[in-house]
C-alpha cells in the first residue's frame, strides 16, 4: 500500500515532551507517534491530527491541576485567613498597613526622583560616547578642581589624539541683556560654541541648517522658547537681535527647546568667534572654556585619561591636569560628588529607615500575637502542613499587607508630589504604566517589605510544635513572651533611629539659627545691590569713562532722595566671588619666601558708612586725599597673616600700586560661615575700572521698602535708560548660600516626624496588646487594692525602660554624625548637652503619652468588666 | 511490603505474555483487545512508571521503526521481583476462585 509519509504536528510534538519525564519523552513521543500513523491510515489524516493534540490539551490540563491550581487553592486558603485576621484584628492591620504605607511612600518618593535623575542627558544620539573635560588646576597657592579649560585644549586633542573623534568649546556668560526693538530681557542662558555643537549633541533643528549655523561670527543661534519670547509668531531667521546695546547677531537657525533632564541649558548659542573677537583670553592660561569630548565607539575613557596626562605636559600647560568625565556622571556627580548623588544618598537612606522603622512594628506585632495564630498553626501541621507550608502561609500574608500599604502609599505620594517637589526643586510626576524601571521598582520594594517584614515571624511561627500547642503545654502568653528579648531589641532599634533624627535636626535647626544670629560685622539689612549694565561677559569691555559718568549721575540722583541713606559702588560682591592675588603682594618687612594669597576689592569712598563696617585703627581711604587713590584699607585677618606690628602708614603694594595702609577694619564676613574669615585688602576703584562689570550698593532706610524702591527705579531710568533696573538685597542673597542646609533641615523635620509617629504607632500597638493579655491580672490587682498608678506604672514600666536605653546608644551615635556634619562650617554652634537631654525627654514624653493612653484605659477599666467570666 | 493495585497487575501480566514486544503500545493494545475497551496511551504510562520505579518491572531500549519518527521503542520486561509478586498473586488467586463456577460464552 502506497502511503504518504505522516508525522504528527511538530509543534505538538514539543510540547509533549515538556509534560513528559525526562526518561521517558523520547519512548513515549515516539509511541504517539505510531499511534497518530496507524490512526492516519485507518481513519484519516484530520482525525489523527485531532486527537493528537486533544492528548496534549489532557496533558496540559492535568498539569495545570496537579502543579498549579493545588498552589493556588491553598494561596487562596491563606489569603482568606489574612483578610479575615485583618477584618477582626482592627488596630492592629491600621497601625501594620499606614506605618508600612507611609515607609513605602517615602521609598516611592525617592524612586520617582532617582528615575529622573538618572535620565540626564541619556537624550543624545552618541551619550556613551560623550564626556566633558575636567580642569585639575594647581596655580600658586590655589587648587581646584574646574570644569573651565583652555581654549586650544579642544583642537589640539581633536588633531593629536587618534582616539577623539571631535571636539566642542562652549563658552558660558553671565547674565547679559539681550534686545529685539522694544524687547528688552536679561537672559543667563546665552552661550559661544564651536559649529561642531551639534554634530556632538543631539538638539533638533526646526528652523536652519546645523552645519552652517553657527559659521558665520555674527549668527546666533535661539532655541523655540527664546524664538516665541522674542518674535511671537514671526519667523525669527534673518532677524537681527542685540547684546549688552553693543553687540549684533543674525539668528541663522531655531532648535527644540532643550529637554529639562540636561545639565546644559541654552537659551542662545553664538558662535566662538565672535567671543575672541570681543577679547575672550585663548591661551594655555584662560580657563573659561567647558571643553566636551567625543570619543571613537568603542575606545575606553581611561586609556584616554592615561594617554592626557603625558600629552598634556608637551603642551606647555603646567598648571592643568585635563581628564575626561563620562557625560552621564555630570549631573550625577559634578565635579567632585557635589552632583544630585549627594542628596539623594542622603534622602534614599533616610526613605530605607522610615521603612525598616515600619517593619519593625510589623515583625513586633505578628510575633507578639503569634500566640492568637497557634492553634490555627497546630492544626494545618497535623493536617499534614509542613514547616514549608507554614512558612508560604506567613510571608504570602505579609506580602498582602504590602501590596494594601502600596495601594495606600500611590495614594499618599500623590497627595504629597507638589509639597515633595517644591522641597527637592524638582517637577516629578506619577508615571508609573509606562515606565519600566518605576514599575519594576515599586514591584521589589512591596515584594522587599513583605519579605522583610514577614521573614521573621513567619519562620518563628512555623516553628511551632503542633502536639505542644494542642495539648496546651504551648500557652498563647508563653509564645508572646518567648520573643519578647527580640522584640524588645527592635523596640529599642527604633528609639535609636528615632532619637537620632531629632538630635540631628535639633543641631542643624541650632546651626541655622546661629547662622541667622551670627553677626556679620556689616548689616546686612535693607540693603539693596545691582549692576549698571548686568553682569556680562567676563571678557567684554566697556568705555570705562562713559559708564562711570553714568554712575556718578545716578549717584548724584539718589543722594537727592533723604531715604536713600549711602551709595556706594565695589568691583566685586560679599558672598560672591571675590578678587585673589598671591603673586603680586608685598608689604614692608614682608619675608620674601612666605606666600600668602588675599582677596581683594577696589571700593570707594562710602563703602565704609554704606556697609557700616568698623574701623578699629586709622582711618578709611578717603576722595578728600588725592595719595589715597594709591593706598590701602586692611582686615584684623590680613594684618595677622602678614604679621606687621602698628600697620598704619606702612607700605604696602597690590598688583601695580604701591601705597600706604591707612587703617584696619573690624573682619567681617564677606564668604558663607563655612569658611574662615580670610585676609582682605580694599583699596581705592579708579574710574578706569568702570570698564569692567560692578556693583552698585545702595542703603534705604527702613521704612516705606516698596516706595523707595519705586523711586529708585525712576531715577534709574532717568540715568540709564538703555538698561532695566534690577535689583536683589543682600540679605536674600546671603540667605540663598545656605539653601542646601535650608533643604536638609526641612526634609530632617519630615522624616523625623514620620519617624516619631510610626515608631509610637508600634508602641502603641504592642501595649494594646500587652494590656488585653493582662486585663484578668490587671483585675485581679484592683479586687485586692491596686491603685490607677500603680498599674500605670506597672504596664508602662518595661517600655520606658526601653526608651532611656535607646537614648544612651543613641546619643553618641548622633554626636559622632552631627560634628562630622558641623565640621562644614568654621563657625558654628556647640552641640550642647541641652540638645541631647531635650531630644532624650522629647524622645521618653512621646512614648510615655503613647503608652499612658492605653494603660490607663487599661487600669480604668471595671475589674468586675474582666473577672465576670471566669 | 509493596502492594500492587488490580490495573498494575493486569499490566504486569500483559507484558509477561507479551515477552520480547512488550512496549507501551502493544501492552495497550493487548489489554483494550483482552477487556474490550479502549485503554488510553496515560491510563498504562503512569501504573507503568509506577512498577518500573518500585522495581517490579524493568527496561531497555528496542529497535527505532520509520512508523515511529525514527524513535526507538521502550521495552519493558517482568523482573524477579515482578515474577515473585505474580507468583503469589496467582496463588492467592487460585484458592480464592477455586470453588467460583466457570461461565463459559455461548
Amino acid at each position: 500500500m502506497k502511503h504518504k509519509k505522516e508525522t504528527p504536528p511538530l509543534l505538538g510534538e514539543k510540547i509533549l515532551k515538556i509534560f513528559l519525564p525526562k526518561g521517558e519523552s523520547e519512548s513515549v513521543v515516539g509511541d504517539y507517534e505510531e499511534l497518530y500513523t496507524e490512526i492516519a491510515q485507518t481513519r484519516g489524516k484530520s482525525r489523527a491530527y485531532a486527537w493528537y493534540w486533544i492528548q496534549i490539551m489532557k496533558s496540559i490540563w492535568a498539569g495545570i491541576t496537579v502543579h498549579v491550581w493545588w498552589s493556588l487553592t491553598m494561596l487562596k486558603s491563606y489569603l482568606t485567613i489574612a483578610l479575615r485576621y485583618l477584618k477582626r484584628h482592627k488596630i492592629y492591620s491600621f497601625i501594620n498597613i499606614s506605618g508600612l504605607a507611609i515607609g513605602m511612600a517615602c521609598c516611592v518618593l525617592i524612586l520617582l526622583w532617582i528615575n529622573d535623575e538618572i535620565r540626564y542627558d541619556r537624550f543624545h544620539e552618541q551619550t556613551e560616547n560623550l564626556y566633558r573635560v575636567v580642569n585639575d588646576l594647581n596655580y600658586g597657592p590655589y587648587s581646584q578642581l574646574t570644569k573651565g579649560t583652555a581654549y586650544p585644549l579642544g583642537s589640539a586633542m581633536k588633531e593629536e589624539i587618534p582616539e577623539v573623534r571631535e571636539t566642542v568649546r562652549l563658552l558660558p556668560t553671565r547674565k547679559i541683556l539681550v534686545a529685539y526693538g522694544e524687547k528688552k530681557y536679561y537672559e543667563e542662558n546665552f552661550y559661544f560654541a564651536d559649529p561642531s555643537l551639534f554634530k556632538i549633541f543631539t538638539f533638533p533643528f526646526i528652523k536652519g541648517d546645523p552645519d552652517t549655523a553657527l559659521s558665520s561670527p555674527s549668527s546666533v543661534v535661539i532655541t523655540q522658547d527664546m524664538a516665541s519670547k522674542y518674535f511671537g509668531s514671526q519667523n525669527p531667521v534673518g532677524k537681527t537681535i542685540q547684546t549688552q546695546n553693543q553687540n549684533d547677531y543674525i539668528v541663522t537657525g531655531v532648535i527644540e527647546n532643550i529637554p529639562k533632564n540636561s545639565h546644559l541649558q541654552f537659551g542662545f548659542i553664538g558662535s566662538i568667534e565672535r567671543a575672541v573677537a570681543m577679547g575672550a583670553r585663548t591661551h594655555w592660561s584662560g580657563w573659561l572654556y567647558d571643553t566636551y569630548v567625543l570619543l571613537q565607539s568603542n575606545t575606553s575613557f581611561e586609556e584616554v585619561n592615561a594617554k592626557l596626562e603625558a600629552w598634556i605636559k608637551t603642551k606647555g600647560a603646567e598648571e592643568s591636569r585635563y581628564y575626561l568625565q563620562p557625560l552621564s556622571d555630570v549631573h550625577m556627580y559634578g565635579l567632585q560628588g557635589e552632583g544630585a548623588i549627594r542628596p539623594l544618598s542622603l534622602f534614599s537612606t533616610l526613605a530605607l529607615l522610615i521603612l525598616i522603622i515600619a517593619c519593625i512594628n510589623y515583625m513586633n506585632l505578628a510575633t507578639a500575637r503569634g500566640g492568637t495564630r497557634a492553634k490555627e498553626i497546630g492544626l494545618r501541621k497535623v493536617v499534614g502542613a509542613k514547616k514549608n507550608n507554614i512558612l508560604k502561609q506567613f510571608l504570602s500574608e505579609s506580602v498582602l499587607f504590602a501590596f494594601f500599604a502600596l495601594l495606600i502609599s500611590l495614594f499618599l505620594v500623590a497627595l504629597f508630589l507638589p509639597v515633595f517637589n517644591q522641597i527637592s526643586g524638582k517637577e516629578l510626576s506619577m508615571n508609573l504604566v509606562q515606565n519600566k524601571f518605576l514599575f519594576l521598582g515599586i514591584l521589589s520594594i512591596t515584594l522587599l517589605t513583605g519579605v522583610l517584614s514577614g521573614s521573621y515571624p513567619a519562620f518563628f511561627l512555623s516553628s511551632f510544635e503542633p502536639d505542644r500547642i494542642l495539648k496546651g503545654t504551648l500557652s498563647a502568653k508563653k509564645i508572646g513572651t518567648s520573643t519578647a528579648s527580640i522584640r524588645k531589641g527592635l523596640v529599642v532599634f527604633q528609639f535609636i533611629l528615632t532619637i537620632v533624627l531629632i538630635i540631628s535636626t535639633t543641631t542643624v535647626f541650632r546651626q541655622m539659627s546661629f547662622i541667622k544670629n551670627q553677626r556679620l560685622g556689616f548689616d546686612k539689612n535693607y540693603l539693596i545691590y545691582t549692576q549698571l549694565r548686568s553682569e556680562g561677559n567676563l571678557w567684554e569691555r566697556y568705555d570705562a569713562q562713559k559708564t562711570w559718568l553714568k554712575y556718578k549721575t545716578l549717584k548724584n540722583e539718589l543722594s537727592q532722595n533723604p531715604n536713600i541713606l549711602d551709595v556706594s559702588s565695589a568691583t566685586c560682591l560679599p558672598f560672591g566671588s571675590m578678587g585673589g592675588e598671591w603673586g603680586q603682594l608685598d608689604w614692608e618687612g614682608k619675608d620674601p619666601e612666605y606666600q600668602l594669597s588675599m582677596n581683594h576689592m577696589a571700593v570707594d569712598a562710602h563703602f565704609l558708612k554704606t556697609f557700616q563696617l568698623e574701623m578699629i585703627e586709622g582711618r578709611f581711604l578717603s576722595d578728600e586725599f588725592p595719595s589715597d587713590a594709591q593706598n590701602f584699607i586692611l582686615n584684623e585677618a590680613a594684618i595677622k597673616a602678614t604679621g606687621l606690628d602698628s600697620p598704619v602708614g606702612k607700605r604696602f603694594r597690590l598688583l601695580d600700586k604701591t601705597g600706604k595702609i591707612t587703617g584696619v577694619i573690624r573682619d567681617f564676613h564677606f564668604a558663607p560661615l563655612h569658611n574662615e574669615i580670610e585676609p582682605l585688602v580694599l583699596h581705592l576703584m579708579p574710574y578706569q575700572y568702570w570698564m569692567y562689570r560692578n556693583y552698585v550698593f545702595v542703603r534705604i532706610s527702613a521704612d516705606n521698602i516698596s516706595q523707595n524702591i519705586a523711586s529708585i527705579e525712576k531715577m534709574w531710568d532717568r540715568a540709564i535708560p538703555e538698561y532695566p533696573f534690577e535689583f536683589h538685597f543682600l540679605d536674600d542673597t546671603i540667605d540663598q548660600k545656605y539653601r542646601s542646609e535650608q533643604r536638609l533641615e526641612m526634609i530632617l523635620r519630615i522624616f523625623t516626624f514620620l519617624a516619631i509617629s510610626i515608631s509610637c504607632f508600634g508602641l502603641f500597638g504592642l501595649i494594646s496588646f500587652t494590656a488585653e493579655q493582662r486585663t484578668k491580672e490587671i483585675g485581679i490587682r484592683k479586687v485586692l487594692g491596686a491603685s490607677v498608678g500603680s498599674v500605670v506604672r506597672l504596664l508602662s514600666k518595661e517600655f520606658v525602660v526601653l526608651v532611656v536605653l535607646a537614648n544612651i546608644i543613641a546619643w553618641p551615635v548622633a554626636y559622632y554624625v552631627m560634628t562630622k556634619w558641623l565640621k562644614n562650617f568654621a563657625y558654628r554652634t556647640e552641640i550642647g548637652f541641652v540638645t541631647f537631654l531635650f531630644s532624650g525627654f522629647l524622645a521618653l514624653i512621646i512614648a510615655i503619652l503613647t503608652v499612658c493612653f492605653q494603660s490607663i484605659k487599661a487600669a480604668l477599666a471595671n475589674p468586675v468588666d474582666s473577672l465576670r467570666y471566669e | 511490603m509493596k502492594t500492587i493495585s488490580r490495573r498494575e497487575e493486569q499490566i504486569l501480566i500483559a507484558i509477561w505474555n507479551l515477552k520480547e514486544s512488550a512496549y507501551l503500545l502493544a501492552i495497550k493494545n493487548h489489554l483494550s483487545k483482552i477487556m474490550e475497551t479502549d485503554w488510553s496511551v496515560g491510563a498504562i504510562h503512569k501504573p507503568l512508571m509506577k512498577l518500573e520505579k518500585e522495581g517490579f518491572v524493568e527496561s531497555y531500549m528496542g529497535e527505532a521503526t520509520a512508523k515511529r519518527g525514527g524513535r526507538s521503542k521502550k521495552i519493558y520486561q517482568v523482573s524477579k521481583l515482578g515474577l515473585a509478586a505474580l507468583k503469589t498473586i496467582k496463588k492467592e488467586h487460585d484458592v480464592l476462585w477455586a470453588k467460583f463456577p466457570v461461565i463459559k460464552k455461548a
